[in-house]
């Protein structure tokens, strides 16, 4: 994994076939659970086209508020900390989630399976400067999601992963051994904090390089 | 005295829009700390979105970092609404209330 550079353009970054597939994998799973169709997934993962994948193609209908109440609060918390609930005012956040929540999750979707398309295009994941808050949002929405799963609900939760990580042995078997612990919950933390790790590391390169178009925009 | 001239020029619907000013600000979009957003994330949000310079957006970053939260922008109810969905979309944990709740 290379991290982002900016180039003609564009934020360029550079992810293996194994690093393209995990992370595909595991942002068309947020796509799914935001409530992507199986339509949706397919094109995303079917044969690549020659446009760019974030030219977002967002249905102007798609958002319109439906009669009555809103959607309810969802129910998995990883969802609800992608579209949380707006407002201490029962009022208000009954009206946010009808009138804002299906433009807010319609974006989220389309701009997951973007980064889900752009991975399959190759080793080049590249987005134009002036998108580039898509793929960074669709990032941070993985990550969030990663993030439920793992636990990681404080800064001290974060830095142990961080120190599992470091730290992690395998046995005679080959097995890993996180923290102490074997076996499939230790093997899925594993994987899961390693794709958190990455991910968060390409963001903090990517942002950076959007903050520095900031201060030197012509650049 | 310029100011007098700049009042005096103001149409007469702006100036009612004037006179609720009192009302406009009611409400503060919050942002709240969250342990998986990028310090460098959160000050380039508030730049980019909110426009604020460099120090401003690293203060409010700071302040939600070490405060738990902070009041990034003020406005109407549907100001603030538009703020809290681009903080949404932004991946920041907000929601918007009463001034001065």
């Amino acid at each position: 994994m290379k991290p982002f550079r900016a180039r003609e353009g564009h934020y360029v970054a550079r992810l293996d076939e194994v690093e393209r597939e995990v992370v595909a994998q595991v942002a068309a799973d947020v796509a799914e659970l935001l409530g992507a169709s199986p339509a949706q997934l397919a094109v995303a993962t079917g044969e690549a086209d020659d446009g760019d994948p974030w030219e977002l193609a967002l249905d102007p209908l798609a958002g319109l508020a439906s009669p009555g109440s809103g959607p309810p609060e969802p129910e998995d918390p990883a969802v609800r900390r992608l579209l949380p609930t707006a407002s201490e005012d029962a009022e208000v956040a009954e009206e946010f989630r009808r009138l804002v929540e299906p433009d807010l999750r319609e974006l989220k979707i389309a701009r997951l399976l973007a980064l889900v398309r752009a991975l399959h295009r190759g080793e080049r994941l590249a987005v134009p400067v002036e998108r580039a808050d898509l793929l960074s949002g669709a990032l941070v929405d993985v990550r969030l999601v990663l993030a439920e799963r793992l636990g990681l609900d404080t800064d001290e939760a974060a830095d142990e992963l961080y120190r599992d990580l470091a730290l992690v042995s395998y046995d005679d078997d080959g097995e890993p051994v996180v923290a102490g612990q074997r076996g499939p919950a230790a093997a899925l933390r594993l994987h899961l904090g390693t794709v958190y790790a990455a991910l968060t590391w390409l963001q903090e390169s990517l942002v950076t390089a959007q903050l520095a178009d900031l201060e030197a925009p012509d650049a | 005295m310029p100011l007098v001239v700049a009042r005096a020029s103001v149409p007469l619907e702006e100036v009612d829009v004037a006179e609720e000013l009192g009302t406009a600000d009611a409400w503060v979009t919050i942002v709240w700390n969250d342990p998986v957003n990028l310090m460098s994330y959160v000050t380039y949000v508030f730049r980019s979105y909110f426009g604020y310079p460099q120090e401003e957006a690293e203060r409010l970053m700071l302040l939600v970092h070490h405060e738990g939260k902070a009041v990034v922008s003020t406005g109407n109810l549907e100001e603030m609404e538009r703020d809290v969905q681009a903080m949404h979309s932004y991946g920041l944990w907000a929601t918007l209330q009463r001034s001065g709740e």
